[in-house]
């Protein structure tokens, strides 16, 4: 036998990598003390850096929630929980929100805390100067710190709905004395975001490994105790995340559907569902005049089978989308549910004066498994109602500036966040809010729903305001604005190690009460 | 009175020598068997398979293999039997496209190259070896990502990339056939380099051709798989051994759905292993001095 010069070099190397794989995050084993206290985290992707200027990404949303603080967010029922606020008012007239502060705080580095670090946020916040990608939100917006436990923010324009632009994992508050020295045009590019030295979290920032973990540690001046020493947070695939869950390497973890069963019967492991706040449609360009007729979308909406979709797909774990608007308060019981039915879908087209012949483009990001399958079953149910449908698999960029000249047909995306109040839904909706202005990608527009809607958020009664939301939903539902699918439910999984936590429906708020955590055992 | 036996001289042409050859090698048999059964399953697939290839069926979704769907069904509920048969055509056209686009572009320049030699010589050898030392799979992802993903943009660029093998193979015996005396005697009798090329050089140098082009289509097939399975190939819905795999990324169905990722995986792996061994065959058969 002859022993090749490479294959000894390979062996040797799979030793040496295999002796060096002394990986502070693995659990398995149990004979490492320090090990044993740690919870290790799923990350969908990598983080970037910790900047709650930056435009919203999930991982990075996630990490702050836990070393970061704010003023309320939204916890697992889409309801606000209070954060470093106690309790907030609101004006009668809706511009003014006044924020009680809690009393007492210190930050990581033991410096006190106090509304002048809130002030600063938020000035920060407004000015388009520091990159904050949250300036349009407040343009117009001031802000006021009269005592040491009160916060106050006057609008422009009457907003009952503002609250919902701040709760959730955004508007993280920044420490003053670290940053308040540092020029407004600069602070984007500043150190501190990419290794926070003081925040107001249960935990504490100790180290980024880039494609490996961040790992956080228990922030002694938090202001109850916290009860998992250290976590490490660790972006790999779902796939990994997944086997890893089995073998008791992953603690907490988002699944697939697809592997809802297999994760189902771990030994340890619990599975929950939550309904996500955005959900799955197709924008169908309505400045093509052949799209402009509500009864072709209508068309669409029969033609496709999406029950089956949930129930295959989804393997249950979702819900049929009838409506642009997800918040309860918006959602009249009696909305047009478009049955599968597509002896009525061909009927709607014949009405409407559909050309067959025309085809259509079917445009998607691909790489999503669920969503990549929706689209082949999407293409061949619009094609048994008549209509021609080519898919056309494009990247991020390219659909945005399809979106931007308007030369898409149909766009199939999703996401959002619309749970928690009505009017997150309007900047998809309205008629001044068309791409890239808004994120009314289709250029649906219809006046009465926009009075409606206008009238609603200028009201302060809730009652009055919910009755003026539904009356807009069942007026966009009969309009068809978009070709709604489904909403997916947010799935968790979790080992029997950790305790206290709610799954809520957004995975980017998915950590919001890191602070009740622990660890069994 | 003795009988006088003549000797009996069997006359054997070359190429009947190297049929010979190539069907002692047992291997290369089967592969070339093998071959012609995927062939003929690609080229009768409307036949042989009952479901349309992209009908979707929700009712169906991951079923296994039954008497109905003899490949169990996809995760749109598409037979898997008829994806694969269908997969066939597509990857096996844009293995033998761009191979036989890439030997007849390697082809024509080498002999150019071999004959005419001197300045003309160098530029196409310089462009075969900057060709060369790109790493064809990278070149290939950047030009799908601007050019954008179908069939023919494959077979283009999988061409553009692999011309330069056999390029170099018939320049090398270009250069040895240039100076026999048959074609010397043919350039007395003041013939052109075209005829040169088109009577001499390119008949000659056909078998070794052969064997590059052979060994090309297993390549392609690969690289045809690998790019339609990270998307960037075959485009949804039509269907290539390479994006029917996709499904394979997930631990779950690769656990329990065999019948989703196991077919397509073989067949890209025993046509890929038939080519080679055709091939391997047909370069000891046409080589003598190569055969032991």
């Amino acid at each position: 036998m002859t022993v090749r010069p490479l294959s000894l070099i390979v062996a040797g190397a799979l030793l040496l990598a295999a002796a060096g794989c002394a990986d502070p995050t693995n659990t398995g084993g149990g004979g490492d003390g320090g090990a044993k206290n740690a919870l290790n985290v799923y990350l969908y992707q990598k983080p970037k850096r910790f900047n709650p200027l930056d435009p919203p990404t999930g991982p990075d949303q996630q990490v702050m929630q836990l070393i970061f603080d704010n003023l309320l967010t939204v916890n697992d029922q889409s309801e606000y929980e209070p954060r470093l606020a106690e309790s907030w008012e609101i004006s009668k007239d809706a511009k003014s929100f006044t924020f009680r502060l809690r009393t007492g705080l210190k930050w990581s580095d033991g410096k006190p805390f106090g509304a002048k670090d809130v002030l600063f946020t938020y000035k920060l916040l407004a000015d388009p100067k520091s990159g904050s990608a949250m300036a349009g939100k407040f343009a117009g917006a001031s802000f006021a710190a009269p005592d040491e436990s009160t916060f106050v923010i006057t609008l422009a324009k009457p907003n009952i709905g503002f609250l919902s632009l701040i709760a959730g994992p955004f508007a993280f508050i920044l420490p003053e004395h670290v940053l308040g020295a540092v020029p407004v045009d600069a602070i984007a590019g500043n150190a501190f975001f990419n290794k926070p030295t003081a925040g107001l979290g249960p935990y504490t920032f100790v180290d980024y490994k880039t494609d490996q973990y961040v790992e956080l540690a228990a922030n002694p001046n938090y202001r109850k105790p916290v009860g998992i020493p250290k976590i490490f947070l660790k972006p790999v695939t779902s796939d990994v995340a997944t086997a890893q869950l089995g073998t008791g390497e992953m603690d907490l973890a988002q699944i697939s559907p697809t592997d809802l069963q297999s994760v189902r019967s771990l030994p340890g492991v619990t599975v929950a569902g939550k309904p996500s706040p955005g959900f799955l449609r197709i924008a169908v360009n309505q400045t093509e005049k052949r799209f402009a007729d509500p009864r072709v979308r209508q068309a669409m909406l029969h033609a496709i089978d999406r029950q089956s979709l949930v129930d295959k797909l989804l393997a249950g774990k979702g819900s049929v989308q009838n409506s642009s608007f997800v918040a309860a308060a918006a959602l009249p019981p009696d909305l047009n549910p478009y049955a599968y039915d597509v002896a009525a879908a061909k009927k709607l087209l014949a009405d409407a004066g559909w050309d067959a012949s025309k085809p259509v483009t079917l445009s998607w990001i691909p790489g999503q498994r669920d969503r990549d399958a929706a689209a082949t079953v999407i293409q061949g149910a619009l094609a048994a109602a008549g209509m021609n449908v080519t898919l056309k698999q494009v990247q991020a960029a390219e659909l945005l500036e399809s979106y931007e000249k308007r030369t898409f047909d149909l766009a199939l995306f999703g996401g959002g966040t619309y749970s928690v109040d009505p009017s997150s839904s309007n900047p998809i909706l309205r008629c001044d809010a068309f791409y890239p202005k808004g994120g009314n990608i289709p250029h649906f527009c219809d006046k009465e729903i926009d009075r409606l809607t206008g009238a609603a958020d200028a009201a302060t009664d809730p009652a009055e305001r919910s009755t003026l939301y539904r009356q807009a939903a069942k007026r966009e539902n009969e309009q068809a604005a978009y070709v709604w699918i489904y909403n997916p439910e947010a799935i968790w999984a979790y080992g029997s190690r950790l305790r206290g936590f709610k799954p809520s429906g957004d995975f980017t708020v998915g950590f919001w009460n890191a602070d009740e955590w622990s660890l069994a055992g | 009175m003795t009988t006088v036996h003549s000797p009996r001289v069997s006359r054997r042409s070359p190429a009947r020598l190297a049929l010979r050859r190539f069907l002692r090698n047992r291997m290369a048999v089967a592969g070339a068997v093998f071959l012609v059964l995927v062939v003929l399953l690609a080229a009768c697939a409307p036949l042989i398979a009952s479901h349309d290839p992209n009908a979707v069926d929700l009712a169906a979704f991951r079923r296994p293999p039954s008497g109905e769907h003899l490949l169990g069904t996809d995760s749109s509920g598409r037979d898997v039997f008829a994806r694969l048969v269908y997969a066939g055509r597509v990857s096996l056209l844009v293995g033998l496209a761009s191979a036989l686009a890439a030997v007849i572009i390697g082809t024509l320049l080498g002999a150019v190259a071999g004959v005419v030699g001197g300045v003309t010589d160098t530029l196409i050898m310089r462009a075969a070896d900057v060709v060369l030392s790109f790493p064809a799979l990278v070149v290939v992802v950047v030009l799908a990502g601007i050019l954008g993903p179908s069939a023919p943009m494959l077979v283009v660029v999988f061409a553009a990339c692999n011309w330069p093998t056999a390029c170099r193979v018939v320049r090398g015996l270009a250069l040895g056939l240039r100076e026999q005396e048959y074609v010397q005697a043919s350039r007395a009798f003041g013939a052109s380099r075209a005829s040169i090329i088109a009577r001499h050089i390119v008949p000659a140098v056909l078998a070794q051709v052969a064997v590059v082009g052979t060994l090309l289509v297993a390549q392609t097939i690969l690289l045809e798989a690998v790019l339609s399975f990270l998307g960037l190939g075959v485009q949804a819905p039509q269907a290539s051994w390479g994006n029917m795999l996709t499904d394979a990324q997930n631990l779950t169905l690769i656990r329990s759905m065999p019948w989703l990722w196991l077919p397509p995986g073989l067949a890209i792996a025993l046509t890929v292993l038939a080519v080679n061994f055709v091939g391997d065959g047909l370069r000891d058969a046409v080589d003598p001095r190569g055969a032991r």
